[in-house]
């Protein structure tokens, strides 16, 4: 059933729209975690809904899809973009996950600012590649079952 | 070993029911968390974290180590699926291969193609 797309013209015409404004939509959730409600888990479900809906609609050909592999190794690069943001003021004069040793330019909330944004890079990175990830190997099964 | 998991389970079961009593009461202002750290996140956390939104401010600040095992679970989990159902594939395809050769082969190349 997944294997082929099944988008007729209403799909593919909904798709043109709902696709650029959910992932819009999840990068504004992101960066504006730290200010209004939302966050890093929050726009990873978003941005991988954006994912699967056009891998659903368009197929495989689509030019938003994310193969299994690199999803599995970008999930991982979420998890380690946030453990080296926790460890990098270790080395700078800081605890464990205190933004404000980060060494970066600014200093006192516009590090908070920046440590949160790294941190929430990482959960939407790792969110967002996990749903992918299990979507792909369900999807690939199903291909397996069909070609025996 | 079976008897052994029933007992304690029961006994555990049984602990639960007697002391669940002794939890504070769902919304109870002078219960503990509600007493002392609550009351401090809310009172200081913007002056703490610079950050408006308090929820944000306890996820990514007052509870960071927390939410890196709660991403690091997120994607340990993600892999078990994905693992899990991998396995059960090859399983198929290996019983397959012992049947047929020229079936195990095909099986591949359609894997790679994709």
């Amino acid at each position: 059933m997944l294997k082929k797309p099944f988008g007729g013209i209403i799909l593919n015409t909904a798709f043109r729209l709902i696709v650029p404004f959910t992932i819009v939509y999840g990068v504004y959730v992101l960066t504006h975690g730290e200010f209004s409600p939302g966050g890093g888990f929050q726009a990873g479900a978003l941005l991988a809904m954006g994912v699967v809906l056009s891998r659903l609609i368009q197929g495989e050909d689509t030019k938003f899809n994310i193969s299994g592999t690199t999803a599995v190794m970008l999930a991982g690069l979420g998890a380690f973009i946030y453990a080296v943001t926790g460890i990098l003021p270790l080395f700078f004069g800081g605890n464990f996950l205190e933004y404000s040793c980060l060494p970066f330019p600014g200093h006192g909330h516009e590090l908070h600012a920046t440590g949160i944004l790294l941190i929430e890079i990482g959960v939407t990175l790792t969110v967002m590649m996990t749903i992918i990830d299990i979507m792909d190997i369900l999807i690939k099964n199903e291909r397996e079952e069909e070609n025996e | 070993m079976k008897k052994i998991t029933v007992i304690i389970v029961a006994v555990v079961l049984g602990l639960f029911c007697t002391t669940i009593g002794c939890l504070p009461v769902i919304g109870d202002p002078d219960s503990a968390p509600n007493s002392h750290v609550t009351p401090h996140y809310i009172e200081h956390s913007y002056e703490d974290t610079g950050s408006p939104n308090i929820v944000t401010a306890t996820l990514a600040d007052y509870r960071g180590f927390d939410t890196l095992e709660e991403t690091t679970v997120m994607f340990l989990a993600g892999m078990t699926a994905v693992l899990i159902l991998r396995a059960g594939k090859k399983d198929v395809k290996e019983r397959d291969g012992e049947s047929n050769f020229d079936l195990k082969s095909d099986d591949e190349e359609v894997e790679e193609n994709a």
